[in-house]
């Protein structure tokens, strides 16, 4: 069995203009990848293009999912396979219940209610009280973002996408989703794809692998916390001379 | 001879209704006897069906509005034809009435069905919610026919300190007409609450409610959530007058048109009063060929009078398709979702089991859609 997810020279543009070039990025079954870069890199770009959301065209290379090559999938298929993604800046649906949101994720009807199990998983979100208001309306950023990784765990991936899930959380809420998060990665075996500014979240998830996104392209790999501490030292500015730029995958 | 023809009709209970006409109601609120406060059914020309539940016996008065007037003489002096006149004809039509005091927990329901092709249904109907009356009241208006048409006059009185909450559910055919007409009086601390929810088409719909708030802390909601599909052309307004010192008034509208329908949706806040305050929100989605012209007004008689709206109409937007997509959802199955919590019946201030009821008439709609 190959990685889990392989993409392969990924070029990807919106509205005729490139915003990815050649990306080469494998995530190994079991494994956490965690994606570092600047603001406007193109790390929510790249979450995009692999979703298969609409607008986000591949003009070159393949993404290759559990085996199968999902480059053309639309973003549903996709998610049926089993990728479940959070995202950095939710919208909000008015007139749609969190907890409705909560029983599409658990791929439930509306008429049947959540599990006990799942609306404890709810409980330790803090969301209890959230359940019976519209998605994300009037939601605070950590509140969006805790609803974000607990809808993405009733969706039981296999492979997490998490796009800044520790952004303008409070240390409490990085402890409560980072543990929830590994715990989720460590029973169930699957993977994770974490794009992180400040890296809070590594405190409480382990990665294996990390890589820098810039302009569009990817510059290096390397061990997560070994980046993270290069980028804290050096700036991003560090990145550009760095003699480490364009290496291939392995560490 | 018309009496005798009336009398031969009636039935003694909602079950005695054939299954088309019973399944038809249904959907449009028609709830088990048992789970209402009373019950009055109008089946074509007359007044079919009108029934007190035991325990509510002497809290309110349900009877056809030919039968009321007879029995009350004083209606004409100050309620009938008070709020709008006209000495038109009239086949039979409503008159519920809840006593003073009196506290209906159960919603009262009233059924308009039409089954003879080509009928034009002439209804008068009165609701009066006297001094200190709490109740909720469900309508539902259908018909098992073609060509017909339906005119519902209906006055409401929402007298001192009492609370009515109305919600009229209208369910038609691509060729019916229908021009409901209602106005509503609503005097010192009482509040008028008018739910209107269409979700099927009709050829052509217009109706205007209106409510005159005339009381010191009186107050009037109009919640209006309208599917519209296919050819259908509809023209619905609400208008609030705010006459009372501290009197509110609020309208909410969704609307969801579809197919190559047309939708005027109106409304308009008056605000005579230096201490009055309203708010109108107009939202509308729409898809294909449909087109939605909204159209508030704002219209203040009085430097004090605080009046405001939003207004906004477009197509779903896509970025919400896309969330929920992500969830699993396949694009029509998300767009289906959001039309659902477009037209969220938790704005009409229903009580929860009723609530229920109603999010289950429009769910089941949309889903045999
Ligand atoms: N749909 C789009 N249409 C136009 N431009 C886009 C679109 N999506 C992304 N971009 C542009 O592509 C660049 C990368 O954006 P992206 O959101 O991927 O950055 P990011 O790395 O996630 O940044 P941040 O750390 O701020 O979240 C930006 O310049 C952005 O404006
Ligand atoms: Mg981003």
């Amino acid at each position: 069995m190959g990685p889990l997810l392989q993409i392969r020279n990924l070029s990807v543009e919106v509205a005729g203009e490139r915003l990815l070039e050649d990306i080469n990025f494998d995530v190994e079954r079991g494994q956490t990848n965690v994606i570092f870069g600047p603001n406007g890199s193109g790390k929510t770009s790249l979450i995009n293009a692999i979703m298969g959301i609409p607008g986000y065209e591949v003009v070159g290379g393949t993404i290759i999912f559990d085996g199968k090559d999902i480059t053309s999938l639309s973003l549903d298929e996709k998610v049926r396979l089993g990728i479940g993604v959070a995202f950095q800046n939710p919208p909000e649906i008015r007139g749609l219940k969190l907890r409705d949101m909560l029983k599409m994720c658990a791929r439930k009807g509306l008429k049947e209610d959540l599990s006990e199990e799942e609306l404890e998983l709810a409980k330790r979100f803090n969301l209890t009280s959230m359940l019976d208001r519209d998605v994300n309306f009037n939601f605070s950023g950590g509140e969006k973002k805790r609803s974000e990784i607990l809808q993405v765990l009733l969706m039981k991936p296999k492979l997490l996408i998490l796009d800044e899930p520790d952004s303008g959380v409070d240390f409490e809420s990085i402890v409560l989703i980072g543990s929830e998060i590994q715990s989720y990665l460590s029973r169930t075996g699957s993977s994770a794809i974490i794009v992180t500014h400040q890296g809070h979240i590594l405190e409480h998830v382990e990665a294996h692998r990390g890589a820098v996104l810039m302009r569009g392209t990817i510059y290096c790999y390397g061990k997560p916390l070994e980046v993270l501490d290069s980028i804290k030292r050096k700036g991003y500015g560090g990145c550009e001379v760095c003699k480490r730029r364009r290496t291939r995958m392995q560490e | 001879m018309q009496e005798e023809k009336d009398e031969d009709a009636r039935i003694t209970g909602l079950d005695e209704l054939p299954r088309e006409i019973l399944s038809a109601a249904r959907d449009v609120g028609a709830g088990e006897e048992a789970s209402r406060a009373g019950t009055f059914l109008q089946l074509d020309e007359s007044a079919v069906f009108a029934r007190v539940s035991e325990l509510f016996e002497g809290k309110l008065e349900i009877m056809g509005m030919r039968e009321a007037l007879e029995k009350y003489g004083w209606l004409g002096e100050k309620y009938f034809r008070r709020l709008i006149g006209g000495d038109g004809d009239f086949m039979d039509g409503y008159f519920l009435r809840i006593m003073p005091g009196a506290n209906v927990e159960l919603p009262l329901q009233a059924i308009m069905f039409i089954s003879k092709p080509g009928l034009k249904q002439r209804v008068r109907n009165l609701v009066i919610a006297e001094k200190g009356a709490n109740a909720r009241v469900i309508t539902g208006c259908t018909l098992s026919t073609n060509a017909a048409q339906h005119f519902g006059v209906t006055e409401f009185f929402v007298e001192e300190g009492a609370t009515l909450n109305f919600t009229m559910i209208h369910s038609w055919r691509e060729d019916t007409k229908v021009r409901p007409v209602s106005a509503a009086l609503v005097e010192d601390d009482a509040t008028f609450v008018s739910n209107y929810i269409c979700m099927r088409p009709a050829r052509d719909l217009k109706m205007y409610p209106r409510a005159i708030c005339r009381g010191r802390n009186s107050r009037a909601n109009f919640n209006n959530l309208l599917y519209v599909t296919g050819d259908s052309s509809l023209d619905v307004g609400s208008m609030v007058k705010l006459e009372g010192a501290n009197s509110k008034g609020e309208i909410i509208s969704r609307t969801v048109a579809m197919g190559r329908s047309k939708v005027i949706v109106r409304g308009r806040l008056v605000g005579d009063n230096p201490k009055s305050r309203a708010h109108l929100e107009c939202r509308g989605i729409l898809q294909g060929d449909a087109k939605i012209n909204a159209i508030p007004e704002l219209v203040a008689n009085s430097e004090g009078a605080e009046l405001s709206h939003e207004a906004a109409v477009g197509k779903i937007a896509e970025k919400e398709i896309v969330y929920l997509m992500s969830r699993g959802l396949s694009r029509d199955e998300a767009t289906s979702a959001i039309v659902r919590g477009f037209l969220d019946t938790s704005i009409m201030g229903l009580p929860k089991k009723l609530d229920e009821e109603i999010k289950g008439i429009v769910e089941t709609t949309l889903g045999k859609l």
